[in-house]
């Protein structure tokens, strides 16, 4: 992975609106801290509320020498090494991030087009454009796993990074994981509790 | 030295914030918009945990706005305005002469700029005001320089007696770091005092004349005197690259990248106008070609061309070899970089873009623009009637109205267009946001000419799309503004009002408006999905609801002409169910619901 070569490990999170991508970034963002690992993000909406593309980039300096406030909070394109689709066109509309080495993360779980409402356009499966080999890409339906485990379907940032710090980057443990996303969204408390 | 708080992530907006406090800001005003909609808020926290007493103005437009700080400025206070760019075009009447007058305590206008349009209506290149205002701008590179910025300008400002610009792209705005904030020092024990001086405050004939001969030559002092910009990589390199703002990190990663350290002296400027001659000539001196990286049209090329010029054979390059518009992203710029050194560029191999639907959001479930847009649909459909549109939530997807220009257009590009067409309906359309903004006075302005025209005025009681700020119609408001005596007094023909989650009503009034003459004003009430009144709070937690499909028509009358995000298709076929994990109870759907399909259950415990 090119983050072995850089000491740069670039993760992208995208959804839409409302499925919590600011939030899980605001997580990692703190485990890194708490690491203290020197890290840049940046968080890109647009001016809705809902279901409009949120994309959010995490760099973590692995080489404490850079002098990391100078580089650039954007994943370079094919630099993206852990790409986390909350949703899987919007991670489908990352693809030129990635490279052949990129390991993915996807929600099987599709958000309408809202402008295509009418159209009864059909856009194909997103899961099978992904240019990428199947030991690297994850795809899981984390939308039907959070009504399962959490009776509703807002639980899907916290299931994708558990699943992201469980099973392809051990960076930091799932226990502080699930504390700091406690602290992070107060009302996953009542349902994260017994976890914590 | 301040005790050290823990280490923490803040973005831009939050930069600012900590930039005023730490730069000991007595007055705090703004007019809230995307990129830079949060440094109010963000602020205010600040100043609440750490008991500072800072004066806040939420001020209804940027002119008010930039006046008000102007006027804390000139009572010995540090004042800071903020505006979006869009913002500083309302802003420029005062800022054209406030190099003139001069102030006292010291004054920054931040302004937030949106390169690529992420949050705008569009990418106007702000910069081409500086030299017209004549006023010094600073273009902080980072988070950790966002802070030290504000008071770096502070202590110019009070120098050079000058109000500072800032300017902070979306880009920068939207970035997180993590950085060491200390404790804010309180603020100074200052008797804040108006010094009258009309000698240098009024501004007439020789006067005039003679005040802004005093800002040109303020303006001479601080460009020699003052020198702010970093320098990397090799001094001695003939080939030289300056560049500002977001540009800069990406520059310097690019460098790295190439392996053009020894290459390369790269110069990234802080202080963009003025820039201090006697530095740029050294600068240039060595070097035998220059290349600017800066996003917008190239204002930092034009201004180090113009200062050279006749000066220095050495070429500068920049617009020539990257866009004017949109995002300057790392790509384009490794690409620039390295194609000006004559080097590789062997980027790592990436995968091929994939064409995707663009998503530019909607409204939120519960948003009573969506009711509200259904019953203007049932009495215009698919006439010739026009919708003039505004800047706002009520500018979403699906774009019902006919034109997204600028604040307050809709009120009034409609009232020449019904002053000019004979035969065509003129709906105009506007958030209450807008109409404090400015709209009060272009319906003043169709009363005073008598313009036959209808504008609707949706009033969701809080400035929704850029964060949540109080409206002057807002529930919350300790003076809520009652809207009827003002229309009234304004002397509006007919005013009609309806509630937006009652689609219906807002139609048959709609109906009703267009059949008078005269200035006619509908008021459509609801409140913003995010802070909904206790009626639907109650309904949120009592009522759940249920698509009968069995009874459905398929007339997708919910699902595609309302377009609730929360009313949603089955993968695979066309039955139609409400996720009750989305569903804010607003009731609409079972308003336009003509088949009696969605049942309510009332839960009883």
């Amino acid at each position: 992975m090119a983050w072995r070569k850089q000491q740069i490990l670039n993760l992208i999170i995208v959804g839409v609106g409302g499925q919590g991508v600011a939030s899980l970034m605001k997580v990692i963002q703190k485990l890194c801290i708490a690491a203290d690992l020197p890290a840049q993000s940046s968080l890109l909406k647009g001016g809705a509320q809902r279901l409009g593309t949120v994309t959010g980039q995490i760099r973590i300096f692995l080489n404490r020498d850079l002098d990391h406030f100078n580089f650039s909070p954007t994943v370079p394109a094919g630099r993206c090494d852990f790409l986390i689709g909350l949703e899987p066109w919007e991670a489908l509309r990352m693809h030129d991030r990635l490279s052949a080495g990129s390991v993915v993360l996807v929600n099987s779980e599709e958000a309408p087009f809202e402008s295509n409402r009418g159209s009864k356009k059909e856009h194909g499966d997103p899961a099978k454009l992904f240019l990428i080999a199947p030991e690297q890409i994850h795809i899981h339906d984390f939308t039907d796993q959070s009504r399962q485990r959490f009776a509703n379907n807002v639980m899907v940032n916290y299931l994708m990074g558990e699943f992201f710090i469980t099973h392809l980057f051990p960076l930091f443990s799932a226990t502080d994981f699930t504390k700091t996303f406690v602290q992070t969204v107060p009302r996953s408390a009542p349902q994260l509790q017994s976890l914590t | 030295m301040n005790k050290l708080i823990e280490k923490t992530w803040i973005d831009g907006n939050e930069a600012l914030a900590w930039g005023a406090a730490l730069g000991q800001v007595d007055y705090f005003t703004h007019y809230p918009g995307s990129p830079v909609n949060r440094v109010a808020n963000d602020l205010e926290k600040i100043d609440r945990e750490h008991a500072l007493g800072i004066k806040f103005n939420h001020a209804l437009n940027e002119h008010v706005s930039i006046l008000a700080a102007a006027g804390a400025s000139l009572c010995g206070a540090r004042s800071m305005v903020v505006m979006k760019h869009v913002g500083l075009n309302i802003a420029a009447d005062p800022a054209n002469y406030l190099g003139v007058t001069g102030v006292k305590g010291g004054m920054v206008i931040v302004v937030g700029t949106d390169p690529g349009a992420t949050c705008s209506t569009g990418e106007e290149d702000v910069h081409w005001y500086v030299p017209q205002f004549n006023l010094p701008l600073l273009e902080p590179v980072s988070i950790p320089q966002i802070v030290e910025s504000i008071p770096t300008a502070f202590e110019l400002s009070e120098r050079y007696s000058l109000p500072v610009l800032l300017f902070l792209p979306a880009t920068l705005c939207f970035n997180s770091d993590a950085v060491e904030l200390p404790n804010p020092p309180p603020r100074r024990p200052i008797r804040f005092h108006f010094e009258k001086n009309r000698e240098a405050y009024t501004h007439v004939g020789a006067k005039a004349v003679q005040h802004h001969a005093e800002h040109l030559q303020r303006i001479v002092d601080l460009r020699s005197n003052t020198w702010r910009a970093r320098e990397f990589f090799n001094s001695s390199a003939p080939v030289g690259i300056i560049s500002r703002g977001a540009a800069h990190c990406h520059t310097y990663e690019a460098i790295i990248e190439l392996g053009l350290e020894e290459g390369t002296h790269l110069l990234t400027t802080e202080l963009v106008y003025p820039l201090n001659e006697n530095e740029i000539r050294t600068f240039a001196a060595n070097k035998e070609r220059i290349l600017v990286v800066e996003d917008q049209d190239g204002f930092l090329e034009f201004s180090l061309k113009n200062l050279l010029y006749n000066e220095s054979p050495c070429p500068i390059h920049g617009k020539d070899r990257l866009p004017s518009h949109g995002d300057l992203d790392y790509q384009m710029i490794l690409r620039a970089v390295a194609d000006f050194l004559g080097c590789e560029c062997n980027p790592p191999a990436r995968l091929p873009a994939v064409e995707i639907p663009e998503r530019l959001g909607t409204y939120c479930e519960g948003c009573p623009h969506r009711s509200t847009f259904f019953g203007i649909d049932q009495v215009v459909g698919d006439s010739d009637t026009v919708i003039g549109g505004d800047i706002g939530c009520s500018s979403l997807p699906p774009h019902r109205p006919d034109w997204l220009l600028c604040m307050n257009a809709g009120i009034g590009l409609s009232q020449g267009m019904a002053q000019i067409v004979d035969d065509q309906s003129i709906v105009s359309t506007g958030g209450e946001g807008s109409f404090f903004h400015m709209g009060i006075i272009s319906l003043l302005n169709a009363v005073h000419n008598k313009i036959d025209f209808l504008h609707l005025v949706f009033d969701n009681r809080i400035v929704a799309m850029t964060g949540h700020q109080l409206s002057p119609t807002s529930e919350a408001h300790d003076q809520q503004v009652d809207h009827h005596k003002l229309l009234e007094s304004l002397g509006v023909d007919h005013i009609f009002e309806a509630n937006a989650f009652l689609p219906f009503e807002v139609k048959y009034r709609l109906e009703q408006a267009q059949k008078l003459s005269g200035v006619r004003v509908l008021w459509v009430r609801g409140n913003c999905a995010y802070f909904p009144d206790a009626e639907h709070q109650h309904r949120r937690k009592v009522r759940t609801l249920h698509i009968h499909n069995d009874k459905c028509g398929s007339c997708r009358t919910c699902f595609e002409d309302l377009g609730c995000p929360a009313i949603n298709e089955r993968p695979g076929s066309t039955d139609i169910y409400v996720d009750l994990d989305r569903c804010a109870r607003c009731g609409v759907c079972l308003e336009v619901c003509p088949n009696e399909a969605i049942e309510v259950q009332e839960l009883t415990n």
